[in-house]
Order: structure tokens, then C-alpha cells, then sequence
């Protein structure tokens, strides 16, 4: 059966990620649970309660907030790297972000004190990697 | 990570792939040898 998409592209929206070092390679972590973000591959979306994810009335899916503001908002711009994310699949818009089935970096932001970190996130995930002010959101 | 109310799900399905295909590396250049210089030839 062919299942026709309800939109094209994908939806843009802004996360926080822990930075672990794994098998030689700079990965992003969930700040929220014990999961990297597969470098070359999307990561998608699973639910333990064995149904599909995202699912409307479900808590599950790839979480991306709208806004680089809500993210200070809710201090997660303190957590270490920042970015853009693509997001497609089926997706769950919320006022404030979305939930959604599968999602890749698009582009990283690194606080100054990490500028270390640039290069093998780049290595890693093949997008533009920049310098970021995460208080003021001023790029370099 | 709060997202706010939220409506009703949909799909998109991207037009091109999101995943940046990893960038065909040139092949490094042949290590030349030093050109030599020919010596003078004294008679």
C-alpha cells in the first residue's frame, strides 16, 4: 500500500544533547535518556508500550522544541551542544515543539569552552558545526 | 522537554534526504620523487 505523506519536507525545530565519545566517534546523547543519536543514520522513535511512534496519546517520539527561546526557557540550553533538527516521519506539532518518528542533526552549535568539540562533531554527523554563545544565542 | 498542547499528527516525508552523504575524498597525490639536478660535467 502506498501511504501518501500529508506534507513535503521536514519540520525544523531545536534541541539540547549531552556529548559522549563512543567507538573513536564524538556522539550526541539524549539529555533525558541513556540514547545517542546514530551519526549517518536517523534516529527513530520507539515506545515501550508497543505501539507506533509517535502516537498521539502516548508521551513517546523524537522531541524537538520550536524555538532556540524555549529552549533557554527551560534551561536545556545549559545541557551542552545545541542544534537544528530535521523532523519527519509522523510527527505530533505541539505549541511549544513536536514529537516525531524520525530526526538528524542539521546543524550543531558549540559553546565557546567546547570548541574542541567542532571538529569531531562534524566528523561525525556532516553538518555544519559553528561556536555559540548559548546564553545570548550570539553565533560565531 | 514540554511541547505544549498539542494537535493533531500528520506525515512529511522529506523531498530530499535529510542525511548529508559523506563527501568523496580525492585520492591523496603520488609522493614525486626529488627532481634531480643533473651534475656538471667536468672535462
Amino acid at each position: 500500500m502506498i501511504v501518501v505523506p500529508d506534507k513535503i519536507g521536514t519540520e525544523v525545530g531545536w534541541r539540547g544533547w549531552n556529548v559522549r565519545v563512543r567507538g573513536g566517534r564524538a556522539l550526541l546523547y539524549s539529555v533525558v535518556h541513556n540514547a545517542f543519536w546514530p551519526a549517518g543514520e536517523p534516529i527513530e522513535a520507539f515506545c515501550g508500550k508497543a505501539h507506533a511512534a509517535p502516537a498521539g496519546r502516548c508521551t513517546c517520539g523524537v522531541y524537538a522544541a520550536r524555538s532556540l527561546a524555549h529552549l533557554r526557557e527551560i534551561a536545556y540550553h545549559t545541557q551542552g551542544v545545541l542544534g537544528e533538527v530535521h523532523l519527519w516521519g509522523t510527527v505530533v506539532p505541539g505549541r511549544l515543539g513536536w514529537r516525531a518518528q524520525y530526526a538528524y542533526p542539521k546543524r550543531l552549535y558549540v559553546p565557546h569552552e567546547s570548541y574542541r568539540l567542532v571538529a569531531p562533531l562534524k566528523a561525525s554527523y556532516g553538518v555544519p558545526v559553528t561556536l555559540i554563545n548559548p546564553y545570548t544565542g550570539e553565533v560565531k | 522537554m514540554n511541547i505544549g498542547e498539542e494537535d493533531e499528527q500528520y506525515t512529511i516525508e522529506p523531498l530530499e534526504n535529510p542525511i548529508p552523504r559523506e563527501e568523496p575524498t580525492a585520492p591523496p597525490e603520488p609522493a614525486r620523487e626529488p627532481e634531480r639536478v643533473a651534475e656538471p660535467v667536468t672535462t
